[in-house]
């Protein structure tokens, strides 16, 4: 009777995955070991879980969306009454989606179809709605309906497509990584509507995610009565009722860290008054789109780290990219301690260094990480020892240098992309949205790491995130940037405790609802 | 906005116009270069005495004692107005016999491109989706592959007439077949290979989320984002085949452009020979034109990367 | 997308691996070596002309048969088979080589040599291949390097794009990006970034298109034009069986069995240096 009442139950699923190597090797990776979860109508579960972990597996597993390469060995989901034994008859849930089981599945920036108006997708699904009031819900204007999905943000096509899902009234709504992504206004408004979803159709939802301040949001925004949380790591759920249980369990799993650290502020020096990098209102414009740049302008001094913070859209990475030479700009100048200075194409050499949003992406998948970390170096005889030296520091086991990107997990990939940037003690260091993918403890561990080692050698920073607690820890001054433009700038506690612009005010406020939850 | 997609369609009939320039520039350079005396060669043929007298009487004939130079501008003037000059071989004007072998030709082409294209989409998508179909297309497929197109049009023929007897009736269609099998093997390959790889992409995985029937992913989300290789492909594949089957006209003795070139090459008649390759060079330049626009209009993101 | 119960393998990948690829490679190596080594095989004299014995039928003494001179079709088959593979794959090679040239000189040169570079490359392409190889064939005369030429003259284009495509995809890749911002240029970039993800599929079109040059050579032979008689070659030997097939029907058999082995052969190779590619498996990840 009891499981009756429940609407999805998954018993003992254990799913592994074969990769082919080169050379080929047959290499069998264990995703999970008979996990067993269940989820009552109107409750949320979310999976937490590092970038790499394979939980989105899980998600495909339950929508009968696997490709080749991925093996079950047990399991049996009942869902809505409907008892599926995975290894006999996997393709029944298949069944499920689109009635009953809605995916919404992880992609950066989205996953609609760019080329056809956001109306007809609406009614492919079902033509009796009307797109424009289920747009409006997820606060999109409704005129929007007739335009074409590749001239929208990322945080946008994600909002359509949970519109979407609200279209089908699903029973459960398996989401992964919804606010990958997002900066603190529009995650808010993804979880209100999650949570009205949740409320109004009585929806279940397993939400997939690394972010744990969105869980801990969302744990605020449901109520603890239908909230629980699965810690997902190595193959095994942990469940609990509260996000605050798992303090102590992701401390323990997940903190490895680099020696001869201690958990001080970090000390801030004198800053020298050279002026590293001048930025003189550059302005870039992609064609067909608009300014996206629009004439920022600002001075990073020597020692004086700097942050760039605002909304997905408002020009941050392409800020950097330009300055790191990777793109270039329209207008506009940059001055490199003091001269005039064009960076494109890649004309820094190694001064100047950024480190990449998504860790997987910037890595070079054919080479294993001590090789891609010492690459900066060229034929350098001292390669090894420096090697060590930065790997000890920032907390990488031996074992994973020798693996290649994709066998290692998000964590470690931030940290193999950050040694590599680190190794030739650049003078400027361009971080775009750093340890988005860890967990807070690490997160803070690392910051403090970084910011002392940037300190004994002479690093300035600039980093680029709509992260408030990121900023906090590793800057001295933040600028506020708003369609292109620099809207207001100071110091970061002052900025965030008295925000004067709009623009601040908004982002801070929504940043409120995702504050630490060990804090 | 309005400005660029108008500064853009002007940049791109400059490149047509471009492209077509020097298709015929290259035509006057081969035909300069084509060596050998049709004078000589007419004269051996009708095995009459070769002197040098009668030599200058053919080439007065023909027009051929002007330089080079003088012949090429001779010649573009001529194109103009659609003189093509008279065949060297046949005495009738170049025009008309290219004319009289078109309609085969087309017919040829269009017609194996009929069944080429709707055979390699489904049979790409079956491919995908069943192993038990991706075998049996990949072992059909791998005859038209590996086997020459004479040798096959060769076994066919010979296969129907003595060894099937009373399948009298495939007989026409033969030319279709061996003609398209190759191409077919090709295109459902390419096929395969992108609708492979656009299944993988972000936009199809939320498609098949969304709940939608496999046909109707395949017509809305799949056939879209493959149709802008496939379509240039396509029109390659027709602007070859509008040139002239070679091959299969000489194998099963019909009337096309192909045969007509060949004899052409055989007997030094430049006049065909030129006519026939600025013909297919400027089919080529159009098609691929033309699909090109057409890309453009459907997909007007395209026009943001040009390499 | 359907997943499978077993412990799955890339199933056709691993039959190859363990049945064709060796017996493939050995196959590969005789066929080497017999054209490197023809007098090797060769049992009679391929010219040797002998009207006593004319179209015997195989065995014996000619394991396939005789033609209307009364020459060895075995011998003849080898030999023809040495001109017309080696022609393709020179010609192929040599194509590539013009192309990829022209490729890399299309990318970094300036927009004035740039874009008439490409016109030019596109005009070429526009042109029918055999249409082409004929009228050049005519230029450069009936010889086998005359043949070579033509060929590789009008297959050079499709490289030229094709190599093109690559380059510019390879170097757009994020990883590429990330690096070349690290500081890592020039020839080490290229060497540990851009040639894994060219490799693969340039091997393969290679293997495609000497299939495909080979066929060309032999159609040219078929219609007659290219290497004259008596020099065998497989195209122009099919030419003359055709007429013979209901008298002597083992006359095509020696020609068309080596085009279809060695197209074969390509293909398996072309597929073989695709499958170097897929050791990626981790994107669903």
């Amino acid at each position: 009777m009891i499981i009756l009442m429940k609407l999805l139950t998954v018993e003992d699923l254990d799913i592994s995955i074969t990769l082919s190597l080169p050379g080929r090797k047959i290499l069998n990776r264990q995703i999970t070991r008979g996990i067993s979860f269940s989820l009552e109508p109107g409750q949320i579960l979310g999976v937490l879980g590092e970038s790499g972990s394979g939980k989105t597996l899980i998600a495909l597993t339950l929508t009968g969306l696997l490709g080749k390469g991925v093996n079950i060995h047990r399991g049996v989901v009942w869902f809505n009454g409907n008892k599926v034994d995975l290894v006999k008859s996997f393709h029944r849930l298949s069944s499920f989606r689109g009635r009953g089981i809605f995916l919404l599945p992880q992609s950066p920036a989205g996953a609609l179809h760019p080329y056809r108006s956001i109306k007809s997708q609406f009614q492919e699904i079902n033509r009796n709605i009307a797109p424009e009031a289920l747009i409006e819900i997820v606060g999109i204007p409704g005129t929007y309906a007739s335009k074409v999905p590749s001239r929208f943000s990322g945080g946008m096509q994600k909002r359509i497509m949970l519109a979407m899902a609200i279209a089908t009234r699903p029973l459960l709504l398996i989401a992964d990584e919804p606010t990958e992504g997002l900066d603190p206004v529009t995650k808010w408004e993804m979880l209100r509507v999650l949570q009205n979803l949740m409320r109004s159709n009585n929806t279940a939802v397993l939400f997939i995610t690394h972010d744990i301040e969105s869980l801990a949001a969302m744990e605020q925004l449901v109520g603890i009565d239908h909230f629980k949380v699965a810690l997902f790591h190595h193959g095994v759920m942990d469940i609990r009722s509260s996000i605050r249980e798992l303090k102590g369990l992701i401390e323990i799993n997940h903190t490895k860290l680099g020696s001869s650290f201690s958990d001080n502020e970090a000390q801030t020096t004198e800053p020298k008054l050279c002026k590293l990098l001048e930025v003189v209102s550059i302005e870039k414009t992609y064609p067909e789109t608009s300014k996206i740049l629009n004439g920022i302008s600002f001075i990073l001094e020597e020692g004086k780290h700097g942050g760039i913070i605002g909304k997905s859209g408002s020009g941050k990475t392409t800020l950097l990219k330009c300055i790191a030479g990777v793109e270039p700009f329209s207008k506009g100048s940059i001055k490199w301690q003091g001269k005039n200075f064009n960076p494109f194409p890649y004309r820094f050499k190694g001064e100047v260094q950024l480190l990449w949003q998504d860790p997987y992406v910037s890595l070079n998948p054919y080479i294993p990480a001590k090789d891609i970390i010492i690459e900066p170096l060229g034929n350098n005889k001292d390669a090894k020892h420096k090697l060590y030296k930065i790997t000890e520091i920032i907390g990488l086991e031996e074992d994973s240098l020798h693996k290649y990107p994709w066998e290692l997990s998000g964590g470690q990939c931030q940290r193999v992309a950050l040694a590599r940037a680190l190794i030739r003690t650049p003078r400027l260091l361009l971080l775009d949205e750093p340890f988005s993918g860890l967990y807070p403890p690490d997160r803070h561990k690392l910051a403090q790491i970084l910011r002392k080692f940037c300190l004994d050698e002479g690093i300035t920073l600039l980093v680029a995130s709509h992260n408030f607690t990121i900023i906090e820890a590793l800057t001295d001054w933040v600028w506020v940037i708003e369609k292109g433009k620099v809207v207001d700038q100071g110091k970061p506690k002052n900025v965030f405790l008295n925000p004067s612009h709009p623009e601040t005010t908004s982002l801070v406020k929504a940043a409120q609802n995702f504050l630490n939850p060990f804090v | 906005m309005k400005m660029s997609i108008a500064r853009f369609i002007y940049a791109r009939l400059l490149r047509v116009l471009l492209v077509v320039f020097s298709v015929t520039l290259s035509c006057i350079v081969i035909v300069t270069l084509l060596p050998g005396d049709p004078g000589e060669l007419a004269l051996r043929e009708a095995s009459e005495a070769v002197s040098e007298e009668k030599i200058r009487e053919i080439r007065q004939l023909f027009g051929l004692e002007f330089p080079v130079f003088t012949r090429s501008l001779h010649w573009i003037k001529n194109i103009l107005v659609l003189d093509f000059g008279d065949s060297y071989r046949t005495g009738e004007p170049v025009l008309k016999e290219i004319g009289s072998r078109l309609p085969s030709t087309m017919k040829l082409a269009f017609g194996t491109l009929l069944w080429v294209i709707p055979c390699s989409l489904f049979g790409a998508w079956g491919s995908v989706k069943s192993k038990t179909i991706r075998r049996i297309i990949s072992s059909i497929s791998l005859l038209g592959l590996v086997v020459p197109d004479y040798i096959l049009g060769i076994l066919l023929l010979f296969l129907v007439s003595f060894a099937l007897k009373g399948l009298e009736k495939v007989v026409p269609f033969l030319p279709y077949l061996v003609l398209g099998l190759p191409i077919a093997a090709f295109y459902l390959y390419v096929t395969y290979t992108h609708i492979t790889q656009a299944l993988n992409s972000d936009y199809i995985r939320f498609a098949y989320a969304k709940g939608l029937s496999e046909w109707a992913i395949f017509l809305r989300h799949v056939f879209p984002s493959i149709l802008p290789p496939l379509l240039a492909l396509w029109a390659m594949s027709l602007g070859r085949l509008l040139s002239g089957a070679v091959v299969v006209e000489t194998v099963f003795g019909l009337p096309g452009l192909g045969r007509l070139f060949v004899e052409a090459v055989f007997s030094r008649d430049y006049p065909v020979i030129e006519a026939v390759v600025l013909w297919s060079g400027w089919v080529f330049a159009l098609l691929i034109s033309i699909t090109d626009a057409f890309l453009y209009y459907l997909n007007p993101d395209l026009m943001r990367s040009h390499f | 997308m359907r997943y499978k119960l077993r412990s799955s393998k890339e199933l056709f990948s691993n039959v190859q691996s363990r049945w064709i690829q060796p017996f493939g490679l050995l196959l590969l190596l005789l066929i080497i070596l017999i054209l490197l080594f023809p007098s090797t095989a060769i049992i009679s004299d391929p010219y040797k002309i002998d009207l006593k014995h004319r179209l015997l039928p195989p065995g014996g003494e000619f394991p396939l048969g005789t033609d209307s001179l009364g020459r060895c079709l075995f011998s003849r088959t080898i030999i023809g088979g040495r001109i017309t593979v080696t022609s393709g794959f020179f010609a192929t090679s040599l194509g590539a080589f013009i192309g990829t040239v022209v490729a890399l000189i299309s990318l970094r040169a300036p927009s004035l040599v740039k874009e008439p570079l490409m016109i030019i490359t596109d005009s070429w392409l526009a042109f029918p291949d055999l249409l082409l190889i004929l009228v050049l064939t005519l230029i450069l005369g009936n010889s086998i390097l005359g043949v070579i030429l033509s060929i590789a003259l009008s297959v050079w284009p499709w490289w030229t794009r094709f190599v093109r495509n690559l380059l510019i995809v390879a170097y757009a890749q994020e990883y590429v990006i990330a690096s070349r911002t690290a500081g890592i240029s020039g020839f080490r970039l290229f060497k540990s970034y851009i040639l894994p993800q060219i490799m693969p599929p340039i091997g393969s079109a290679f293997f495609i298109r000497s299939a495909r040059s080979v066929v060309l050579f032999g159609g040219i032979g078929f219609l007659g034009l290219g290497v004259q008689p008596p020099t065998p070659e497989w195209g122009a030997m099919i030419k003359d069986a055709i007429p013979l097939i209901p008298v002597a029907p083992w006359v095509i058999v020696g020609p068309a069995i080596g085009f279809m082995g060695t197209v074969t052969l390509f293909q398996w190779a072309a597929i073989s240096m695709r499958n170097l590619a897929n050791y990626r498996n981790y994107s669903f990840l």
